[in-house]
């Protein structure tokens, strides 16, 4: 690029609302949840004012710039390491002091910001008033207000931010007092900095000896990496400058100094806010003393996922039966027009069967997520993490990790590549590590169809009962592992945690159907693509080598079709399992094929099952669902359907988990492991299952 | 890493054993509905650090919206609502405010030029005395009881003890919590657990 594009950065806490101005200014259609946390990249977008163009970068949310977790490193590096032309922080309107703080920790940087009063008609509704134009003037920030789902006072505020980032002026910090003692040791150590020229190309030598003078570990070790005699000479200086303002204040300088911060802000607040005194408890903390009570919030809990499953079910099974036979009649036709031959063969069995088992389980997805996205819109998923708290902490995991795991298939449907990225929330490096390894057990939208199709099958009398016990198990089988984990190779003890729980919220119809249909569209699209291309790859493998013709000669019909697929890679892959999960978990070769391709999306378990069981048939041009099929074939039984959704539900995650926990972990160790722990638990359950399923049977 | 002056060194068991005077009742003690105020965060410094930042500083009014049961404590703070886990929330230490200060307490002294008060002393100053728990009051010292803390069963066997509002305690032998303390009210000496003393709350009076 020749000339320089401005770049804006939005910065603020968590939940205020970052995302939908994030929205609002590039165009972009980012995923917006009422619970804090969902952003944990880094995404950048575009905006458009007249004919200037900028770069916006959305943050992760962040209460200071005092990191706690690694996405709150991640948006404090990215201000210090990238210097954006001008921050818009984005402040929730009606909590203006906790906002603020932050905004004083911006200034202190020295960052030229824009405030963006966000959300401030749900503030006025509750009465708050807040004078923009003081607080513009006594902290010497633009302010703007906004309402960034609407996308009211955007243009304004791009209009401002691009004003400022024109100017790419040079940060000048504010300067606070923060109480006697501390102001007279920031002045040594900001001298000492300045005549040293101590990383004064990146942060102002202010900010720098703020920051050593609160002791803060990343800065500390920042300096620490510069490994000279002078780093060495200042880091002593700054703790004993510290301990001086600790010996005089019985505090601890970065206790002292956020009360500093907070009574400015105080005092600032004091004179912008009005609000008449009313009764506090509002409409959703009445609700939140029935829905989060300790006996009738999980009983509430429950019932609202079994009503959900069973609601799912029932609605989608006849869209379900009209996809279904459109596909059968594709099949057919398909059938009847090409030669006979390997296309034939490839495009029905290969590509159609492979894909339209798949896509036949859209309308199930997209309810699925339609009621995910109410969920999450109304707030209602931020308490199910609530209440789970308890019981996250029996099993060693933070009550952070609900996030990962509800973004994993909480409710069945989810996908665990962001759940493992929203695990950036957790501190603490072994519960992260524990909260990574155990959330691909929960149920993906991968999974779904697998479990779609054998509950058809095997158990269709109990349809939408049957989902619900596979999300109880599926959280069992996760919380187990996490116990696990913890007790043996991370162990270690347990962090705070302290949760935001947001208002509950009217969602609007637009934004749900915008969510169901972004995520039904990405299924559809993996269906088109990834899904497609395995469908044909694994229709190859189970073709491919021929059966040579003296042998086919002596044999018909369905020896003649079970004999070619055994000659082929695939089959023979399948055989060399078959003698291994055959008597332990009742999985014939076939099966085995199916699961082998699973590992790269778990949908293909379904597409491979398609194909080969319309390979196997004898007379291809008249199609029968596959769950049909699958539910009169030998070998199948209800012990070994449940069986095999276990052994779906827990075996290896799919490829881009792996990659995903690879590049999470940092480390391919965890990876590998991750592969065969999943696997070894998997195995074992379904043999477990199988063992004794058949007992009974 | 840099060796932290150790404020924090005796953590999990409520800082038991410091010797340095502990106001406030920890906020798993706090009622369904009570307004109270932080006064200060003995957690580790991480944590500390992470509950400052998001607004549960020392100087700011909670109002605790549930704290029955087992699970994480709910509180409002402004109109955002937070749960917080127990082992967390009894290192938060508070003392009772009222909702009509959350307006008025604000330091009198702003105007534009200001650039920054101690919030906490200011809010302290005009909102409470000094109150403290019962398990730090020194020997020979006496307070008067202001409130006492906790579960239904604890209350109604401190009361059954003799304590009520209002009542003048006398400090007669304070060993370090855990030990139990010996007090004197009316005329009688009292042996209390020092659990159960954590519960009952003081003015000094000097």
């Amino acid at each position: 690029m020749s000339i320089a594009v401005p770049v804006i950065a939005l910065a603020g806490n968590p939940n205020s609302g970052k995302t939908s101005i994030f929205n609002a200014l590039t165009g972009a259609r980012q995923h917006v949840a009422n619970y804090p946390g969902i952003t944990v990249e880094i995404k950048e977008g575009k905006a458009q004012s007249g004919k200037f163009t900028a770069e916006v970068i959305d943050l992760p949310g962040t209460y200071s710039l005092t990191p706690y977790s690694p996405d709150e490193v991640a948006a404090r590096d990215y201000l210090l390491e990238q210097h954006p032309d001008v921050v818009i922080h984005v402040v929730d309107s009606s909590n203006l002091e906790r906002n603020l703080y932050l905004t004083t920790q911006l200034m202190e940087l020295g960052v030229p910001v824009v405030i963006a009063l966000n959300m401030f008609d749900i503030a006025e509704a509750r009465g708050i008033r807040i004078d923009s134009e003081s607080l513009s003037r006594i902290l010497g920030i633009p302010v703007i207000r906004t309402v960034g789902n609407k996308g009211k006072g955007a243009d304004e505020l791009l209009k401002v931010a691009l004003s400022i980032a024109e100017k790419k002026a040079s940060w000048i910090p504010i300067d606070l007092s923060y109480g006697q003692s501390s102001d007279e040791a920031l002045q040594i150590l900001k001298k000492k900095i300045m005549d040293m020229e101590l990383l004064t190309e990146m942060v102002p030598p202010g900010w720098l000896a703020l920051r050593l003078l609160e002791q803060d570990s990343h800065t500390i070790s920042r300096v620490e990496k510069l490994n000279s005699t002078e780093s060495e000479e200042i880091l002593a200086l700054a703790a004993d400058l510290a301990d001086g303002v600790f010996r005089e204040m019985k505090d601890e300088t970065e206790g002292v100094i956020a009360d500093h911060r907070y009574g400015f802000v105080a005092g600032v607040v004091k004179r912008v806010k009005s609000k008449p005194s009313v009764d506090r408890v509002y409409l959703s903390d009445r609700m939140d003393r029935f829905l989060t009570n300790p006996f009738m919030g999980p009983i509430v809990m429950a019932a609202v996922l079994f009503g959900l499953f069973q609601f799912t079910f029932a609605v989608s099974s006849t869209p379900i039966a009209w996809v279904g036979e459109f596909f059968s009649w594709l099949h057919s036709a398909a059938w009847n027009i090409l030669p006979e031959g390997f296309l034939r063969s490839m495009v029905v069995s290969g590509a159609i069967d492979g894909v339209g088992g798949v896509v036949g389980f859209v309308p199930l997805i997209m309810l699925m997520f339609f009621f995910i996205a109410i969920l999450e819109d109304t707030g209602y998923m931020a308490r199910i993490a609530f209440l789970m708290d308890r019981i996250f902490r029996k099993f060693g995991l933070h009550g952070n990790s609900i996030v990962p795991f509800v973004i994993s298939g909480g409710i069945t449907g989810g996908c665990a590549v962001p759940g493992i990225m929203a695990a950036r929330t957790l501190r603490d490096p072994k519960e992260r590590f524990a909260t990574i390894l155990s959330v691909p057990f929960m149920n993906c939208g991968a999974k779904l169809p697998v479990y779609a199709l054998l509950i058809a099958a095997f158990f269709s009398a109990h349809k939408g009962t049957m989902l619900f016990l596979l999300t109880i198990i599926s959280w069992i089988f996760a919380m187990l592992s996490a116990k696990l984990l913890r007790t043996t190779i991370l162990k270690g003890e347990s962090t705070s945690f302290v949760l935001e729980l947001p208002p509950y919220r009217l969602p609007s119809l637009k934004s749900l159907l915008i969510h169901m249909w972004q995520r039904t569209w990405l299924y559809l699209r993996k269906a088109g693509t990834v899904i497609l291309f395995a469908s044909v790859v694994m229709w190859a493998l189970m073709t491919f080598p021929t059966l040579p013709a003296d042998r086919a000669a002596s044999l018909e019909g369905n020896e003649l079709a079970h004999a070619k697929l055994s000659y082929s890679i695939a089959g023979r892959a399948g055989m060399a399992f078959e003698s291994i999960t055959e008597p332990l978990m009742g999985f014939d070769w076939r099966t085995d094929v199916a699961l082998l391709g699973g590992f790269a999306a778990k949908e293909i378990v379904v597409s491979t099952l398609g194909t080969a069981y319309s390979m196997g048939e004898v007379n291809a041009a008249e199609s029968s669902s596959l769950s049909e099929r699958l539910a009169t074939e030998e070998g199948w039984n209800p012990v070994m359907a449940f069986a095999l959704i276990m052994f779906t539900m827990l075996y290896i995650p799919c490829i881009a988990t792996i990659a995903v926990i690879r590049r999470e972990t940092h480390s391919w160790r965890w990876a590998v492991f991750a592969v065969f722990y999943t696997t070894g638990i998997a195995a074992l359950v379904a043999t477990v299952v199988y063992q004794v399923g058949m007992l009974f049977y | 890493m840099r060796n932290r002056r150790g404020r924090n060194q005796g953590r999990g068991r409520g800082a038991g054993g410091s010797n340095t005077l502990r106001p406030g009742y920890p906020l798993t003690m706090a009622s369904s509905g009570e307004y109270v105020r932080v006064i200060r965060i003995t957690t580790d410094h991480a944590a500390e650090s992470r509950l400052v930042s998001m607004g549960i500083n020392p100087g700011a009014l909670l109002h605790v919206i549930s704290a029955s049961g087992g699970g994480p404590i709910v509180v409002a703070r402004d109109e955002t609502r937070f749960g917080i886990d127990r082992k967390t929330a009894w290192h938060v230490r508070v003392v009772p405010a009222s909702p009509e200060t959350v307006n008025t307490v604000y330091p009198g002294f702003c105007d534009d030029n200001c650039r920054g008060c101690s919030y906490r002393t200011e809010m302290m100053r005009v909102e409470y005395g000094e109150s403290v728990t019962l398990d730090s009051l020194k020997n020979t010292e006496t307070g008067v009881v202001i409130a006492i803390r906790g579960r239904g069963v604890t209350v109604s066997r401190l009361r059954k003890m003799g304590f009520r509002k209002g009542m003048p305690v006398k400090m007669v032998r304070n060993s370090q919590h855990p030990d139990p303390v010996v007090v004197e009210i009316n005329g009688k000496q009292l042996e209390i657990a020092g659990w159960d003393a954590l519960h009952i709350i003081l003015e000094v009076t000097r």
